[in-house]
């Protein structure tokens, strides 16, 4: 089973997802992080979700890159948070020619390893503001990645307050 | 409490108006006894220190801030974060919670 989980900031849609994939029947849980840890916020912010899982039997895989996603071990339940991080990583620090390309085919390869996988993405899309180009450049490629998983799931959902609402698939 | 969210400009008031109140009946500060909260997002900005429990069981409604690109301020980002904080917290106690987009509500729970 295959879920993309989306919402926008403290929404609520990391407990979320990490309750999905608890939920999954596959064994062993990764847990596949994409933020590194530069900056105190950044350090806070991962701080923050060690303690969400921790005690849960998480096995933490660092995923940086798109062709990291290659590496994780095969048949577990696996958490990738999130791709707002992965995209932004991908675009800024590898480079935005092939970015789409690179992180569909190397989440795509994930899919197809793991067992069951849950998806953690963000809804960046609705503010209203117009970004410098390399900006607005980023939230299409994270919105051409979010709709072509969406395409791929079998379940989308959507967070708010917490609360989930499936645009595909059901509970 | 009855928890109304959505954009700016979705029609969030017209729908709580809609319940049959008037613009009598709508606060926007805190401590209040009317009906309707309006507004928290801009309460939320004024005082950082705001739960939950300083929120009255009323007709809550609040602007979503969290769905565009990560603020460049810190407080910027602060602000969204803990006003998310907030709304998760209140729609856990809230026995109903709206969602409106276009003017048209969707209950969430």
């Amino acid at each position: 089973m295959v879920s993309l989980v989306i919402g926008g900031a403290a929404s609520g849609k990391s407990a979320f997802a990490e309750d999905l994939i608890l939920a999954a029947p596959s064994r062993p849980l990764i847990y596949a992080a994409t933020m590194e840890p530069w900056g105190e916020e950044a350090q806070k912010r991962i701080a923050r979700h060690r303690a969400l899982r921790a005690g849960k039997g998480f096995v933490t895989f660092e995923a940086p890159r798109a062709a990291n996603l290659l590496e994780i071990p095969e048949g577990g339940a696996v958490l990738l948070e999130c791709l707002t991080t992965l995209t932004a990583n991908e675009c800024f620090s590898v480079g935005f020619d092939g970015a789409e390309k690179r992180l569909l085919a190397g989440v795509e390869a994930l899919l197809r390893r793991c067992g069951d996988a849950v998806l953690v993405s963000g809804d960046l899309f609705s503010d209203g503001y117009t970004y410098p180009p390399e900006t607005e450049r980023y939230l299409s490629v994270l919105a051409a990645v979010n709709g072509e998983l969406a395409l791929r799931a079998d379940r989308v959902i959507e967070v708010c307050c917490s609360i989930p609402i499936f645009h595909k698939g059901e509970a | 409490m009855h928890l109304i969210i959505g954009g700016k400009g979705q029609g969030k008031l017209r729908y709580a108006l809609s319940l049959g109140f008037t613009q009598e009946d709508v606060a926007r500060s805190l401590p209040t006894n009317k009906p309707i909260l309006y507004g928290l997002q801009t309460l939320t900005r004024e005082d950082p220190a705001l739960t939950a429990a300083d929120i009255p069981d009323c007709i809550v409604i609040c602007d979503e801030l969290g769905c565009g690109v990560v603020p460049m301020g810190y407080e910027d980002r602060a602000w969204r974060e803990r006003t998310g904080r907030l709304l998760c917290d209140l729609a856990a106690k809230a026995a109903r919670v709206d969602r409106v987009f276009c003017g048209i509500p969707m209950r969430l729970k």
